[in-house]
């Protein structure tokens, strides 16, 4: 009856198979529309390379425009059910990063596992199965930022916030939902495009790391001396938005008492940054410095030159800080669409008992965020200070319990299907006649993969084990977005710097800045 | 029966462990690699993560293209906004 009936019946392998072929023709179907950045005709010089990586970070950081028909300051107005996690992957309240860059960082993990985990059965030998690849990541991270986009608007997180829209009385604002609808996805769609310019080899690093340690960059330097003023919610009062300034702003009173609620204010005010938040960040980048410099030094000699000896060293954090990420991508999306799942439930008025298994928020008075206060999605979330850590204590226990379960999977994982594992590497000392001093050729993978897999696992280990000391006081995802940024700034700088040593001098930057 | 004598003879226990490496190693030289890097086409390494390898059949934009057309972008929001000024002030 069927043409393909005699394929579906078969061993699991032929039937993985033709899931396969009907995937990747669905992604083949959309080929011609989708636009593609073309590979560099000749070798980019390392002065091209500087301006695209300056040029795409400006126009990244530009997407911190407010959305079109929002009211001024929506951002402190919007009610956030994404307060604790939004930092990470730059998503910013109100703007046109609304998404950030969750839906390239979801797709590119989802493609990626899939198919290192075998899920998939494509062949990335074949140029043709990886162009489908990565069409396959390009077409689905556009695709979930259409479905992350639908949600929120569905879910009524603009309703407060839309230009001259009254919730009880007007009927649906379908014009402005359009409005922003094709800002946040059209800016969704030119992030990936330009993740596509950095991945392409025009600039340095990868897109999606480059654009976190920016945007996490300018975040910290705002959060610490932003000088803009914003009235806060249900009070008459106006603060700074930097925690720093607003400290210093505070000693211009000399009443003692006011001045010390003051202080304490600064340590503990939840709707702008807080100097807690600070700490934990500065904290974060010492620790994440201090780690990045241990590692093992395997000596390897050459088998072609006498004497040539050297060390390969191999990083404790041999995986960075890519587990942390993706974690909280994992934490992320299981929190936005339990978030979708919720008021899409509330909507067709199911019974809130039943609702409240899978979350519960509630919106104190003193901040704009959806907290969490029940159910499924509590148990993942963190908490916005050690109290409320304390006295929660078995939400901590799961919170850490998973996290770190996640994480440390990942890397044991990662370090395998990320192509630098013990057998890529050790083809790798092959290829450039490497061996290990004192080892036979054979063995060499042996020894590789008794010290990579390890150094992967608690290099994770100990990243996840930091960031989540910082929420557990209370950083709210700041500390986390600290370890990816610092982490992927020292991987970028190391590119930087191989480049800049291969270049020879011949920089026009170099002659420029070098007499500084 | 013994156990012993369901064990074949020392030749054939040579035959089968032979008959392994060989399936192991036909294995392992069929096995598709588990990531574009392994593959030999960049992309994701241990710490950084790269989507995008190859240059699919599509629409190829030169990379300026793509910069331009996101300020374009950026610059008719920024319009949006200025026009809503501008017309708020005077209604």
């Amino acid at each position: 009856m069927f043409p393909f009936c005699s394929m579906t019946i078969g061993t699991s392998r032929q039937f993985g198979f033709f899931i396969l072929v009907r995937l990747l023709d669905l992604v083949k179907f959309f080929l011609p529309i989708l636009p593609e950045v073309e590979f560099p005709y000749e070798r980019i010089s390392f002065d091209e390379r500087v301006v695209f990586t300056v040029a795409s970070g400006i126009i990244f950081l530009f997407g911190q425009l407010p959305i079109y028909g929002l009211v001024a300051n929506a951002q402190f107005k919007i009610i956030d059910p994404l307060y604790n996690f939004r930092t990470i992957f730059a998503m910013e309240k109100g703007t046109l990063l609304e998404l950030g860059l969750l839906p390239a960082i979801t797709a590119g993990f989802i493609w990626q596992l899939a198919v290192g985990l075998k899920f998939l059965n494509v062949n990335l030998n074949l140029a043709k199965d990886r162009e489908l690849f990565q069409t396959g990541q390009k077409l689905t991270s556009f695709f979930l930022s259409v479905v992350y986009t639908a949600g929120l608007i569905y879910s009524g997180y603009f309703d407060n916030v839309i230009n001259g829209y009254d919730v009880l009385s007007d009927s649906l604002p379908l014009g402005w939902y359009a409005f922003i609808f094709v800002q946040i996805v059209g800016w969704s769609f030119f992030t990936t495009l330009l993740i596509e310019v950095f991945d392409k080899g025009y600039a340095f690093g990868s897109g999606i790391l480059c654009f976190l340690t920016l945007q996490t960059a300018t975040n910290v330097i705002k959060d610490l001396v932003g000088l803009e003023i914003f009235p806060l919610i249900n009070s008459n009062k106006s603060e700074t938005y930097g925690a720093l300034s607003n400290l210093l702003k505070s000693f211009t009173s000399f009443d003692l008492t006011v001045l010390k609620q003051n202080i304490i204010n600064a340590f503990t005010r939840s709707q702008l940054p807080n100097l807690t938040q600070f700490y934990i960040s500065i904290l974060s980048i010492l620790v994440v410095i201090f780690l990045q410099n241990f590692r093992i030094e395997i000596p390897i000699r050459s088998t072609k030159v006498r004497a040539a000896n050297n060390v390969y060293p191999i990083r404790l954090l041999y995986t960075g800080a890519l587990p942390v990420l993706f974690t909280y991508t994992v934490i992320i999306n299981i929190q936005i669409f339990g978030y979708f799942l919720v008021s899409i439930l509330t909507k067709y008025n199911v019974s809130p008992s039943l609702v409240a298994l899978i979350g519960k928020y509630n919106v104190p008075s003193f901040a704009n965020n959806y907290q969490l206060t029940t159910g499924v999605l509590f148990y993942i979330s963190n908490s916005s200070s050690i109290i409320a850590s304390l006295l929660s204590p078995i939400k901590s226990v799961v919170y850490v319990a998973f996290s770190i379960v996640l994480s440390t999977w990942f890397s044991q994982k990662w370090c395998y299907i990320s192509g630098s594992g013990p057998k890529d590497t050790s083809k790798l000392f092959k290829d450039q006649g490497i061996s290990i001093a004192g080892k036979r050729d054979i063995s060499i993978t042996k020894e590789l993969s008794r010290v990579i897999p390890v150094a992967a696992v608690s290099g994770a280990f100990s990243l996840i084990a930091l960031a989540l000391a910082g929420e557990i006081l209370g950083g709210l995802g700041k500390g986390v977005s600290i370890i990816v940024g610092v982490s992927s700034a020292f991987g970028i700088l190391e590119e930087f710097l191989l480049e800049y040593q291969q270049t020879g001098g011949n920089s026009q930057f170099s002659s420029a800045f070098g007499g500084l | 029966m013994s156990s012993s004598s369901a064990q074949a003879p020392g030749g054939l226990r040579s035959v089968a462990k032979r008959k392994a490496t060989a399936d192991k190693k036909a294995q392992s030289s069929s096995a598709t690699p588990l990531s574009t890097r392994s593959a030999g086409a960049g992309g994701s390494s241990s710490t950084m993560m790269k989507l995008f390898t190859d240059e699919a059949q599509g629409l190829r934009v030169d990379p300026l293209v793509v910069l331009f057309l996101a300020v374009g972008f950026i610059f008719s929001v920024i319009i949006l906004h200025v026009f809503a000024k501008i017309t708020g002030k005077f209604t």
